[in-house]
């Protein structure tokens, strides 16, 4: 009897080894699936972040294209509205100072008879954020006034700083570059 | 006699080899309400009955009857009831019968139903061992067992380690289709940071090149241009140099004219790791024989920068 005792429970044993290997192997696999799990958690989150930080930086060169645009665009037909569409893009200081100029400035355009064509040649980020950004913004435009009815051709260097107001970029300030 | 011993071998199987042992020990069943410890118990059993087992081939068949008496005994577990249908005829009914119990895995189910029973005799195995040892009284009843294993032995193992394996295989695919979307995952996060690198270093670099590229000294031409080309790369770098050469230089030394560039601000109009483009505003000062005081130009350059190597060169410029 004690023998087949001692049998019984050493091929108890040779049968739990070879068991065991298996669950070790089931065990390890899904430790590795954690850590890929997470691993890839990280790298999505990582892209998110990537993604949300260039959507920032794309509204905001947009924008700026939109508001040089703009300020350099002058219809002639109804000076109000294209004054108006400076100031949507405009917030801090930079809207202060237009509204402030804005009386002026709609008097010496009427006066002059100006009608102005804006082109953006080009435009590039000097950095951005999430929330603010400095863009550069190359236009030229074609000035018709009364002293230069055919036109005259200008060039200009802008940079505008940007803020984000919830989904809308606006500009704070503007300056042509000397 | 050679079919008998090697089953002892195989007697691994813990559903097969437990329930006879159950079956010799009347008392066994009782205490052992749960399948699970009747099986536990026929573990370390099964290789005891071996020796005796060899002896007596012709108690096979009588014995088998009983064996499916003592199943039935256990049989009250589920499990039990579908294993005792298959002594009867070890080979067929006990693939069959561990059919059965898998139902819940359709697909796999040949796998699985072996994959059950034996987490089981896993689990339970060590510490009853011991009680099976005591019940091995049961000698005749043991060597029974023992006959019908072998046969079954042979198919067991396979199957055991087929459901463990499909697990194991699903795991390991799951684990393969994490690891290749890591390797997408990871690989544009990499590509975004090698983007953002870029754009830091090209923007640099180029402000650095156009503070060459527009300057020079008509009394030092030479060293001026050379300096020039070597921040350039590709078409450009001839084009740089057949400018330089042809037109810049005599008109340089005939106006003695000296040309010193600043770089006022530069943005990034779009930047991958390898080739980013820049936007400059340029001061350039010049002062020359033509004019008494120095005259400013103001330009707009755009540069395209590409990185050759670990250094951003100029491989294209254009003058807004």
């Amino acid at each position: 009897m004690t023998v087949t005792s001692a049998e019984g429970d050493g091929g108890g044993l040779a049968s739990a080894e070879p068991r065991r290997g298996p669950v070790v192997l089931v065990t390890v696999l899904v430790l590795v699936l954690i850590l890929l799990a997470v691993a890839a958690l990280l790298g999505a989150l990582k892209l998110r972040d990537a993604k949300q930080l260039s959507d920032a930086r794309a509204a905001a060169i947009g924008a700026a294209r939109q508001e040089a645009l703009n300020l350099t665009s002058i219809d002639g037909n109804d000076i109000d509205a294209d004054l108006q569409r400076v100031k949507d893009g405009a917030t801090g200081g930079f809207a202060k100072d237009f509204a402030d100029r804005a009386k002026d400035l709609k008097s010496v355009l009427t006066e002059n008879a100006v009608v102005a064509e804006g082109h953006v040649i080009d435009a590039g980020l000097v950095r951005g954020d999430l929330d603010t950004a400095t863009v550069l913004v190359v236009v030229d435009s074609k000035v018709k006034n009364k002293s230069a009815p055919s036109g005259r051709a200008n060039t200009y260097r802008m940079q505008l700083d940007l803020e984000r107001h919830g989904s809308r970029w606006l500009t704070s300030a503007l300056q042509f570059v000397g | 006699m050679t079919t008998p011993e090697e089953p002892r071998d195989a007697t691994s199987s813990p559903s097969d080899t437990g329930w006879p042992v159950d079956a010799g020990e009347p008392p066994a069943p009782l205490e052992t309400s749960d399948p699970t410890d009747a099986e536990e118990e026929g573990w370390p059993a099964v290789a005891e009955p071996e020796p005796e087992s060899d002896p007596d081939p012709d108690l096979q068949p009588a014995q088998q009857p009983e064996i499916a008496a003592s199943d039935a005994a256990v049989a009250p577990a589920a499990e039990f009831s579908d294993v005792a249908e298959w002594e009867p005829e070890p080979d067929l009914a006990a693939s069959d019968a561990a059919v059965a119990p898998a139902a819940e895995f359709s697909d796999v189910a040949e796998w699985e139903p072996e994959a059950e029973p034996e987490p089981e005799p896993l689990l339970a195995s060590d510490p009853e061992a011991v009680p099976a040892t005591e019940a091995s009284d049961a000698s005749q009843a043991w060597e029974v067992a023992a006959e019908p294993e072998p046969e079954v032995a042979a198919y067991e193992p396979l199957p055991t380690r087929g459901g463990v394996s499909a697990a194991v295989i699903a795991l390991a695919l799951t684990a393969l289709l994490m690891a290749i979307a890591n390797g997408f995952v990871w690989y544009r996060v990499h590509q975004n940071s090698a983007a953002e690198t870029a754009r830091r270093a090209g923007l640099e670099a180029s402000r650095d090149a156009a503070r060459v590229l527009f300057s020079y000294d008509y009394r030092q031409l030479d060293k001026d241009f050379s300096a020039g080309k070597a921040l350039t790369t590709g078409k450009f770098a001839k084009e740089y140099a057949k400018t330089t050469a042809d037109v810049v230089t005599d008109i340089a030394k005939e106006k003695k004219a000296v040309v010193k560039a600043e770089v006022v601000t530069a943005g990034v109009v779009r930047a991958t790791p390898d080739v980013v483009v820049t936007i400059v505003y340029v001061n350039q000062v010049t002062t020359s024989s033509l004019q008494a005081a120095p005259k400013v130009d103001l330009s707009r350059v755009r540069m395209t920068m590409t990185k050759v190597g670990s250094h951003w060169r100029v491989s294209q410029v254009d003058a807004l």
